[in-house]
């Protein structure tokens, strides 16, 4: 990786974020709920989701949140209006109310806006907390 | 795959979650992401004895032709349509031809190492790590030698492979199998096994065979090398006692836990920059100073695959496998001792993989030296040659015969 996925990493790591797999592709129906904002139907006619710029996101399931998996972030491939691109952020945090998810969000978006090209996020209510999704395209060149 | 305790255990060390993302899609949290890329570094490392490998990741979405010029219509990819893009994309599903593509352009004699996964269709059950939609880590590297070079190249290629699934403490034997692929001119399967002895492959190694070079549209010989994160399912399997996953200390996360108390910090500190100096990963954990809290904590930290623990409070080091607490003498130096004990650890998991092959390959006698003139009739059936080749009296007639691994299966993964 190189030094701008470096310095997001430190910056999720120092919030108490924890890194999981950058997963390309979900296909739809899955248990867990797990999806990206971006759906295709393949040859074969299975739905799938590809890893997308954009909030409509799903990486934390229910069970895992209870096992206290409450900030995760993925950092990897993805598509973007431009294209594809090696270092798409994508985040999810559960807070304990809108002010604490908001202020996350706003801190978040302060602390990427110099590594990244484009930084959107937004805050909703999902199992009795609020849930901060943050997705940011970080300015790499693809190759690494 | 019926025994899924490997994957509770890497679930317990927080190396994955408990449940995949999906069918045959596990997902790699950060301290799994962290050995993986340990594993990567240790192959790396082995390849720049011979080379200087470049390491890259393709883009995920391929051009559908030039991949099915290489491999045609295969039913194990899946291609689509992508909103916003113009056409048609296959969802990579290999890396060997944008490989050789960059490599044949480049006309340079530095290999590729391909990182990333591939996503590949699953029928019937998958298992994490062994059988998976999305493979991840995927390692695949490519070389361009001359066809006079390709022998020793190849040589080279499964000299690496094998020390670093030696570094992850399983044993291996690589053979030539018996029956010719369509896909190698030459083919090596580097094979260690499960903790029942059964023979497992952890890598693959060909020299490809003239049909897909020419595919390939190549002038001179491909190597293509390849395994996946299935070396740290293997690893999970082997080594693990009472208290969780044992990783050997060239893949685990934190190789050396320091528990502490709030007010003997300064010493774990002090600790833990000397350890930095020495490149041993150690992790500091402050709990409340009670020995049930420092139980806890030591606990935690084996559970979680570090090979060793030590206490400020107590001044003991805890070893696995056996768990076992030893004194630190007072005028140890806490880096030399935690090197020592690493080694020793790492030979304690080694010795422990090493009796399971030997329990399921050389004394079940499916690793034995057999003659040219026996080998057509030898029953299991030869399944490989051992490479390099070892020479020795055959099991059957005593004849002068090679070492060849024998399976029940014709094919076995």
């Amino acid at each position: 990786m190189l030094r701008s996925a470096e310095a997001v990493k430190d910056t999720m790591c120092q919030r108490g974020f924890e890194r999981i797999l950058a997963i390309p592709a979900l296909p739809s129906t899955n248990n867990t709920g797990h999806g990206y904002e971006v759906r295709i139907i393949t040859d074969s006619g299975e739905s799938w989701s590809l890893r997308s710029v954009g909030v409509e996101f799903s990486l934390v399931t229910r069970a895992w949140l209870r096992s206290g998996m409450t900030r995760c972030y993925s950092l990897g491939w993805g598509l973007t209006s431009g294209g594809q691109t090696g270092c798409l952020l994508l985040a999810q945090a559960f807070e304990s109310d809108v002010l604490s998810a908001t202020h996350l969000g706003d801190d978040l978006r302060e602390a990427l806006r110099s590594l990244s090209r484009q930084v959107t996020w937004t805050v909703s209510e999902l199992w009795g907390r609020s849930c901060l999704r943050i997705a940011a395209e970080v300015r790499e060149p693809y190759d690494r | 795959m019926t025994d899924r305790s490997y994957v509770h255990a890497l679930a317990a060390a927080r190396m994955i979650t408990a449940t995949p993302a999906a069918r045959g899609i596990p997902v790699w949290r950060e301290r799994g992401l962290v050995t993986a890329d340990l594993l990567l570094k240790l192959f790396i490392a082995r390849v720049q004895q011979f080379s200087r490998p470049l390491v890259i990741e393709h883009p995920f979405l391929l051009s559908v032709q030039p991949y099915q010029r290489v491999f045609g219509n295969y039913a194990n990819s899946y291609t689509a349509k992508v909103p916003g893009l113009d056409r048609k994309w296959v969802l990579r599903p290999d890396n060997l031809h944008i490989n050789a593509a960059q490599l044949a352009g480049s006309k340079g004699t530095c290999p590729i190492i391909a990182t990333g996964g591939l996503l590949r269709t699953l029928r019937g059950g998958g298992a994490e790590m062994f059988r998976d939609r999305h493979i991840w880590p995927a390692i695949q590297a490519n070389h361009l030698v001359d066809r006079a070079d390709a022998t020793s190249a190849l040589s080279h290629w499964r000299q690496a492979v094998e020390e670093t699934i030696t570094s992850a403490g399983l044993p291996t034997v690589t053979v030539e199998p018996a029956v010719e692929s369509s896909y190698g001119r030459r083919c090596l399967l580097v094979v260690s096994c499960l903790p029942s002895g059964r023979p497992t492959v952890l890598a693959t190694l060909y020299v490809l065979s003239d049909m897909y070079r020419r595919r390939l549209r190549l002038a001179a010989d491909l190597i293509d090398v390849g395994f996946t994160g299935k070396i740290v399912a293997v690893a999970a399997m082997h080594h693990r006692d009472s208290r969780g996953l044992a990783l050997p200390s060239a893949l685990a996360p934190i190789q050396l836990g320091i528990v502490t108390t709030s007010h003997r910090q300064h010493i774990a500190e002090a600790w833990a920059e000397r350890l930095k100096t020495s490149r041993i990963r150690g992790q500091i954990l402050t709990v409340h100073d009670s020995t049930s809290a420092r139980w806890r904590a030591e606990r935690r930290m084996h559970r979680e695959a570090t090979p060793l623990v030590v206490s400020t409070a107590t001044d003991v080091l805890v070893r696995r496998l056996p768990v076992n607490r030893v004194p630190i003498p007072p005028s140890s130096e806490l880096w030399q001792l935690a090197a020592k004990e690493l080694a020793a650890h790492d030979r304690r998991l080694a010795d422990l993989s090493v009796r399971c092959f030997e329990r399921g390959l050389r004394d079940t006698a499916l690793l034995r030296h057999i003659c040219a003139a026996c080998a057509p009739t030898a029953r299991p059936a030869v399944f490989g040659w051992a490479e390099p080749g070892d020479v020795g009296a055959c099991s059957s007639c005593g004849k002068t015969g090679r070492k060849a691994l024998l399976s029940e299966t014709e094919r076995f993964y």
